[in-house]
This record gives structure tokens, C-alpha cells and sequence, in this order.
């Protein structure tokens, strides 16, 4: 088993994709915290806005932008890391070395998590790094001597590396690179957060948006942009830990049972 | 070195409603080399790809020496595959070999021999996606070679290569089997591995048709007599009339089981001119053509 999950460590390690979607996710997450920082800070909330941050949560909200709005990262590094392998064939070679797939599949998740990790601190580092300063210039409070704002950041650490493990449970699921790239946009970028700001409009269905994966990851970090704004209530962290590694375990399951199983021809 | 034999035994696959593979069965002894032989689409990747372990065969099973290869302990070091190109091509040709190198307890430096193995040294820190196809043959051989397997099962290894590579891998092979080391490799194309292969097995439309040493194939070319004429016309007409000839050029007829008398006279009573007769016998490349033909 350590020689599958060697060889899984030295397939991601021998592209290019694990630094340059590290690269972007960090760049990404500085300027939507810096940018979330400057105009929510210094754009002067009306009194009769219809979204607006209470001061004391907007520091959490900026810290938790990696959470909020740049896990599609390591959600796509989690899915392409399996999805590369039957674009490319190479999940053949690794079956020829390894006939038990099951165990491929375990290595491959095995190998992932010392990158779920880098991922998550990377991401928490960026929206600290940029928010910070971001928050001082605006003239908020930078709330680095609260506790809840480290725990903000451990915690969105946390979702981040999630994250990943569900990428790549959907990659197994969906072993169709371009499907799945399309399908992760897609949800991250459009459905959700419709469907979350949909709902939230309707207090019937509020508890519902709660279990979406995008409401669970922010759950675990305890704050987000939309829970702030009062769009949509959150879970408890564990909850949403437990709901977001649900998603990723039963994807990873199904496709387990069924992709990993398929002749390979 | 001493290979195992291959067996393969009663394998059928099915693809859902197209049968791939049916009732396969046949052999690969050690210290020798093995040529599979068909058309394309007659079964060949698939059934490599079942005694590999990669496809679930609906009947049958496959036997490297006692034992399947999914139950191998190291699989890879028991046997090499070379299958259709499976590379990223982000990898440099080294990176590709050390992501398997694990998985057959190789390490860096036998990682360098494989690729020396191969004539790649040169290559070994560039990018697969700019290889050509002949360098991905050699780069997937060096891959099956990683482990020091005893057993080779080649998918169409000739592919993409060129004549000078082509030699060689003849070269490679043929040294592993008197090594004493057991090779099975498949083509298309009878000529391309003739002078490589001790035993062939030839199958067509999923089903095996022959099966033996080379040398008993070439006992089975029927005599055959070549006429040459330049008059097309007169020529197709006899080859209409007359089973067991066959046009191999709008000027060249071949006609089996018969001999330059025979011919001879049937030209004069057709009122062909002749420019030339000669009792040719099948080339080795007829028979095989002729067995892949006939009905199963
Ligand atoms: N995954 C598959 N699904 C459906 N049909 C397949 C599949 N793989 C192979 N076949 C069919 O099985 C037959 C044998 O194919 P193959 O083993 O690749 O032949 P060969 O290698 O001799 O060219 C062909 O008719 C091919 O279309
Ligand atoms: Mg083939």
C-alpha cells in the first residue's frame, strides 16, 4: 500500500497542474478577501441596503473568503487528479502494477490529503495576508487579536482540504475530465449560489440550502459572505464537515463501484 | 531467466451485443517468441487486455504459469505489458517511469537502465507530448521492461516504428526469448513479424483459425502458379471463370493449386498474351490471408 500511495504522490507531483492551481487559488483568494475588504469597508453600507455585513462579522467574512468563494480549486485539483488519469490512460499503467483497483483507488486519496492540507493553509494565508492589510486601509478593524478570527482560518484551513477530498470522490465518480471541470464550474459558479440566494428568500426552504456542499464548507469555517448578509443560515462546523465529506465519500463510493470496476480497453 | 508459459483457455468476452473474443485458447511457451496474429478487429488487444487483468473476461480465464495475474504478487515484475500508448504528456520520460517504479520496487538508477535499455537516455528529461510515435514505443517498452519481467506481452510493438527501429526491437525480442524469457506479441501484419516469431497463432473475427510454429504455416502455402499478361481484360474474364484465381494486379494472376502447364494452356485457349509464368507457390503472407478469409 506505502508503494501505491508513493507512486500517487510522484503522479501529482511530476505535473504542473499542483502548483499552478495552488498559484491561482492563492491569487484568486488574496484579492476576492482584499477586494471583499475594500468595498464593503469603504463603500458605506446604506442603512437601507438590502445586504449588509454587520461590522463585527466583516472580518470573518473576508477571512473566510477562500471558503466562501475559492474552493472551486481544490475541488478541481481533487477531481482532476483522478479524471487526468483516464483521460490519459495512465490509470491502465497503475492497474497493471496494482491489479487490486480498490487499492489504487484508497492510494489515490491517500495521496491527495498532504495536498488537501497545503491547499487549506494556502488559502487562509492568502485571505490573510491580502484582508488584513485590506481591512487596516479601509479603516475596519483587522480583528487579528480575536480569537474567532483564528479559529476562522484554521477552520476554513479545514473546509479547504475537504474540499479536495470531495473533488476528488467526484472525479472518481465522473472519471470524464471535461465533464467534470465543466460540471464543478458550473455548480460553484452559477447553480449554488442561485439556488442559495433563492432560497434564502424563501424561509420554508432555508433549512434545505443549509445542506447544500457550498453552505457545508462554509459551515465548517463558521462564516461566509451569505451568512453575514442574513442570506442564508449555516450548520453547526462539525455538521458541515461531516455533510461536506458525505458529499465526497458517496461520490467516491458510487464511482468506486462502478468507473474503477469497467473494463479498460 | 526462465519465463512462465501463458495459457489462455476458453476465453469468450463480450462487449454488450459485439463479441469480441469466443472460445480463445492457446499458448506461449517460454525461450520462445509468439506472434498473435489478425486483421484489425479481429480480438487481439482484447484478449492481451483480458490475460492481463484489465478486462473481465465473460468465459474463460488466462494463466500466467499457475496463476492468473491479478493473483501475482508483483504482477509487473512477472510479466511487461506494452499496450496502446498511455502517457501524460506533461511528463518527461523519466517522470512517467518513476511514477510505476514504486509499484515494481525500482529505483532511480534501474529507472536510467530502463531507458538506456530502450535508446532513450538522450530523451529521458523531455516531455512525452513532444515524442514521436516510434519514441512512445520505446518509451512503453522501457515501462514494460522497468520490473525485469520474465514474460513480454506486446500489443502491436512494431506500430509507429520505423525500419531502423523495427530491426531492433526484432533484435530485443529475439534476445529475451533465448535468454529463455516468454514473449507474446500481436500484429496485423503477417511480414512484420515473420522473421521475429517462433510460433504463430492467427485469429480472426474473435475466433482462433491456426495455430502452430512458423515452420508448419509455411508447409501449408498451396502450390500456385503466377501468370503475367498485359491484356487486363482478357485477364479479369479468365478470373472470373476460374475458381481459386485471384487478381493480385490488373496484370498479375495467381491462380492455386495449379501448375505452369495448366495455367499455360488455359491462357493460349483464352487467346492471352503471356508475358510471363512461373509456379510461384503461396507466399507466407497468402496463407495467412487465405486463413483469416475462410469462414470460420
Ligand atoms: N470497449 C469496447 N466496447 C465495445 N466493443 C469493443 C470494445 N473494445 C473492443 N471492441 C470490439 O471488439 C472487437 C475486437 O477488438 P480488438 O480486440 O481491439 O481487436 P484488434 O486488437 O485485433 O484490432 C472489435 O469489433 C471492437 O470493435
Ligand atoms: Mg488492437
Amino acid at each position: 500500500m506505502t508503494a501505491a500511495v508513493r507512486a500517487e504522490l510522484r503522479k501529482i507531483l511530476t505535473t504542473r497542474l499542483w502548483w499552478a492551481l495552488l498559484a491561482a487559488m492563492g491569487g484568486a483568494v488574496a484579492f476576492l478577501a482584499g477586494a471583499l475588504a475594500l468595498a464593503i469597508g469603504l463603500g458605506g453600507q446604506q442603512p437601507g441596503d438590502e445586504l449588509t455585513v454587520p461590522p463585527d462579522q466583516l472580518a470573518l467574512t473576508v477571512y473566510s473568503a477562500g471558503v466562501t468563494l475559492g474552493y472551486v480549486f481544490p475541488l478541481a485539483f481533487g477531481a482532476i487528479i483522478v479524471t487526468q488519469e483516464f483521460r490519459h490512460r495512465t490509470f491502465q499503467t497503475s492497474v497493471l502494477a496494482e491489479p487490486r483497483r480498490t487499492r489504487v483507488a484508497a492510494a489515490k486519496l491517500l495521496a491527495a490529503l498532504p495536498f488537501a492540507l497545503a491547499y487549506g493553509l494556502a488559502s487562509s494565508l492568502a485571505a490573510l495576508a491580502a484582508g488584513a492589510p485590506a481591512l487596516a486601509l479601509a479603516g475596519t478593524g483587522t480583528m487579528l487579536d480575536d480569537p474567532a478570527t483564528w479559529r476562522t482560518l484554521a477552520l476554513g484551513a479545514v473546509a479547504m482540504a475537504a474540499w479536495m477530498l470531495v473533488g476528488v470522490g467526484f472525479g472518481t465518480l465522473v472519471t470524464n475530465q471535461v465533464a467534470v471541470v465543466v460540471g464543478v464550474l458550473v455548480w460553484t459558479q452559477i447553480v449554488e449560489p442561485l439556488a442559495r440566494i433563492g432560497l434564502g428568500y424563501w424561509d420554508a426552504a432555508a433549512p434545505v440550502a443549509r445542506f447544500l456542499p457550498g453552505a457545508a464548507g462554509e459551515a465548517i469555517a463558521g462564516s461566509s459572505f451569505y451568512s453575514a448578509t442574513g442570506l442564508s443560515d449555516l450548520l453547526a462546523p462539525w455538521a458541515g464537515l461531516l455533510v461536506l465529506l458525505g458529499y465526497g465519500l458517496v461520490a467516491a463510493a458510487i464511482g468506486w463501484r462502478t468507473s474503477f470496476r469497467r473494463d479498460i480497453t | 531467466m526462465e519465463g512462465p508459459r501463458i495459457a489462455i483457455a476458453g476465453l469468450t468476452k463480450r462487449f454488450g451485443t459485439v463479441t469480441a473474443v469466443e472460445d480463445v485458447s492457446f499458448a506461449a511457451e517460454p525461450g520462445r517468441v509468439t506472434g498473435f496474429l489478425g486483421p484489425n478487429g479481429a480480438g487481439k488487444s482484447t484478449t492481451l487486455r483480458a490475460l492481463l487483468g484489465l478486462v473481465a473476461p465473460t468465459a474463460g480465464s488466462a494463466r500466467i504459469g499457475d496463476h492468473a495475474y491479478a493473483e501475482l504478487e508483483r504482477p509487473a515484475a512477472v510479466v511487461g505489458a506494452l499496450l496502446e500508448g498511455a502517457f501524460h504528456p506533461g511528463r518527461t520520460a523519466r517522470a512517467h517511469l518513476r511514477t510505476v517504479a514504486p509499484l515494481v520496487d525500482a529505483d532511480d538508477a534501474r529507472c536510467d537502465d530502463a531507458l538506456a535499455m530502450v535508446g532513450m537516455s538522450d530523451a529521458a528529461n523531455r516531455r512525452v507530448g513532444g515524442f514521436s510515435m516510434g519514441m512512445r514505443q520505446r518509451l512503453g517498452l522501457a515501462t514494460a521492461l522497468l520490473g525485469e519481467p520474465t514474460a513480454l506481452v506486446l500489443d502491436e510493438p512494431a506500430n509507429g516504428l520505423d525500419p531502423a527501429g523495427i530491426t531492433w526491437m526484432r533484435g530485443f525480442v529475439r534476445d529475451f526469448a533465448a535468454r529463455g524469457g516468454t514473449v507474446l506479441l500481436s500484429s496485423h501484419l503477417l511480414g512484420e513479424v515473420e522473421q521475429t516469431v517462433d510460433d504463430v497463432v492467427v485469429i480472426a473475427q474473435g475466433r482462433i483459425r491456426h495455430a502452430s510454429s512458423l515452420a508448419e504455416l509455411r508447409r501449408l502455402a498451396h502450390p500456385a502458379t503466377t501468370l503475367v499478361s498485359p491484356d487486363a481484360d482478357r485477364l479479369a474474364r479468365l478470373a472470373d471463370d476460374w475458381p481459386g484465381s485471384r487478381l493480385t494486379s490488373p496484370h498479375e494472376l495467381v491462380v492455386a493449386h495449379a501448375d505452369a502447364a495448366e495455367v499455360g494452356a488455359r491462357a493460349f485457349a483464352a487467346g492471352l498474351e503471356v508475358h510471363g509464368l512461373a509456379e510461384s507457390g503461396e507466399t507466407l503472407e497468402q496463407v495467412f490471408l487465405r486463413l483469416t478469409e475462410e469462414a470460420a
